[in-house]
């Protein structure tokens, strides 16, 4: 399950007590779940994240795989308490950039083509759909 | 990285359109960069619109039973022959019920493996994907909300606005007799005076009979108005002013037999304050809802009228 992470110890402590806080601070939706299998969701995420791009460091790796894997489900008013709690725990630390501006272009034709307003927050959400894929 | 998404949210956040759009982006794409994109295609299934019975297939009833294949495992078999160059997505949209989501626990697991009754074990393919679609998820357990990913659309994030700015744009091409350009205003500026101040009443203070959905009455006031205007209003013959009230009085009607059709008598008075407080032009007895719009005197006249 390492899946060839070196600094697997302190990394794990990390998104352990993210985990924790999350479920302690967030609002309490039915929706909302910050067990075991979620963790494990994670890891398994983090480690196809690394097969896929090797050359990110660990770190990027688990606060791409925690941002994919939890982002999608926050109701808005949540999402600025977990990006607080971000920065808490992964100081200096940023999302990795990831190009997905031609998802983002095709999506935005998409809209036009079959005549739906340019909607921010729709594109987001699909992009987090093809993310959860 | 999952194979089971659900999307939640409330009717009208948008549900339908996020899938909608990136199947069609990534068909698209699918073309221009097939490394990185596999178009997609997407089967459709309603969960509830079936038996349970029918749903994973079950013994028939004859002296010598046999086995009936369900809907789902049929369309499960039918994506593992699938080549490989699509992903497949299989969409249940509808409510979640633990008469069908319990069982497929397993399936949504790592051993991806669903067992029926009659001791079939069908794999998920690995191009496959399940994706739900459901409006709260206040019968599914635990279970099943670890399982899969979850993808929340807040109603709050796009509201109303965007059901009305298409309204308005829609407004632009219509003949009035007044320059399009012109009514378009009009109605932009009536949306700006009543919709907030309306839709904010209803909200805080108002009480309602039926539970109406925010989006919902926006949608009904647009019919309401488009059918009232269609029937009878007439261009005008010279004086706009007059007209221009005219439409604004047709505009509060709407609001009042649309997002104000749901409440309860007292919140009634509510609106009635709020309506009268925007733009007094109401006769003073009764509440609001004891007019309709002539189109005779273009003007607020009561109901008694058609006795």
């Amino acid at each position: 399950m390492s899946v060839g992470f070196k600094e697997a110890e302190p990394l794990a402590t990390k998104i352990v007590s993210m985990y924790d806080l999350m479920e302690k601070q967030l609002s309490k939706e039915p929706h909302y779940m910050f067990q075991m299998r979620e963790l494990k969701a994670v890891l398994r995420a983090a480690g196809q994240i690394k097969t896929k791009s090797p050359q990110l460091n660990e770190t990027s790796v688990c606060i791409k795989a925690i941002r994919d894997m939890n982002l999608a489900k926050l109701i808005s008013d949540d999402v600025i308490l977990f990006d607080k709690m971000f920065e808490d725990l992964f100081p200096d630390c940023e999302e990795p950039e990831v190009n997905m501006d031609d998802l983002q272009i095709a999506l935005e034709d998409c809209l036009d083509e079959t005549g739906r307003q340019l909607n921010e927050n729709i594109v987001v959400k699909a992009m987090q759909l093809y993310e959860q894929n | 990285m999952r194979h089971g998404i659900l999307i939640l949210g409330n009717t009208m956040s948008g549900k339908s359109t996020i899938w909608q759009i990136l199947e069609r982006s990534m068909n698209n794409l699918s073309k221009v960069n097939a490394e990185k994109y596999k178009p997609v295609a997407i089967l459709k299934m309603n969960p509830k619109a079936i038996h349970a019975k029918e749903f994973y297939g079950c013994m028939d009833d004859s002296p010598e039973p046999q086995y009936i294949m369900g809907v789902f495992p049929h369309l499960l078999k039918g994506m593992i022959t699938d080549v490989d160059t699509h992903s497949r997505w299989l969409l249940m949209d509808g409510p979640v019920d633990t008469l069908w989501i319990e069982s497929m626990n397993s399936l949504l697991d790592d051993s991806k493996l669903l067992t029926l009754n009659n001791g079939d074990r069908l794999p998920l393919a690995r191009n496959c994907k399940l994706l739900f679609e459901t409006e709260n998820l206040d019968v599914a357990s635990p279970a099943t909300i670890s399982r899969v990913g979850l993808l929340y659309m807040d109603i709050a994030e796009l509201g109303y606005q965007p059901m009305l700015a298409k309204w308005i744009d829609s407004k632009e091409k219509e003949n009035v007799g007044i320059k399009g350009e012109d009514y378009k205003t009009h109605l932009q500026e009536l949306v700006i005076k009543y919709i907030p101040k309306v839709m904010n009443t209803k909200k805080t203070i108002c009480k309602e009979l039926v539970k109406s959905s925010e989006t919902g009455s926006i949608i009904n006031f647009c019919k309401l108005y488009d059918s009232i205007w269609g029937n009878t209003v007439k261009a005008p013959d010279g004086d706009t002013t007059n007209f221009m009230s005219y439409i604004e009085k047709i505009f509060v009607f709407a609001i009042i037999w649309s997002i104000g059709a749901t409440l309860a008598e007292q919140s009634r008075r509510e609106l009635d304050l709020v309506l009268r407080d925007i733009e007094p032009m109401f006769p003073h007895l009764n509440t609001v809802y004891e007019y309709h719009v002539s189109p005779e005197k273009q003007d607020f006249s009561p109901w008694e009228d058609f006795i």
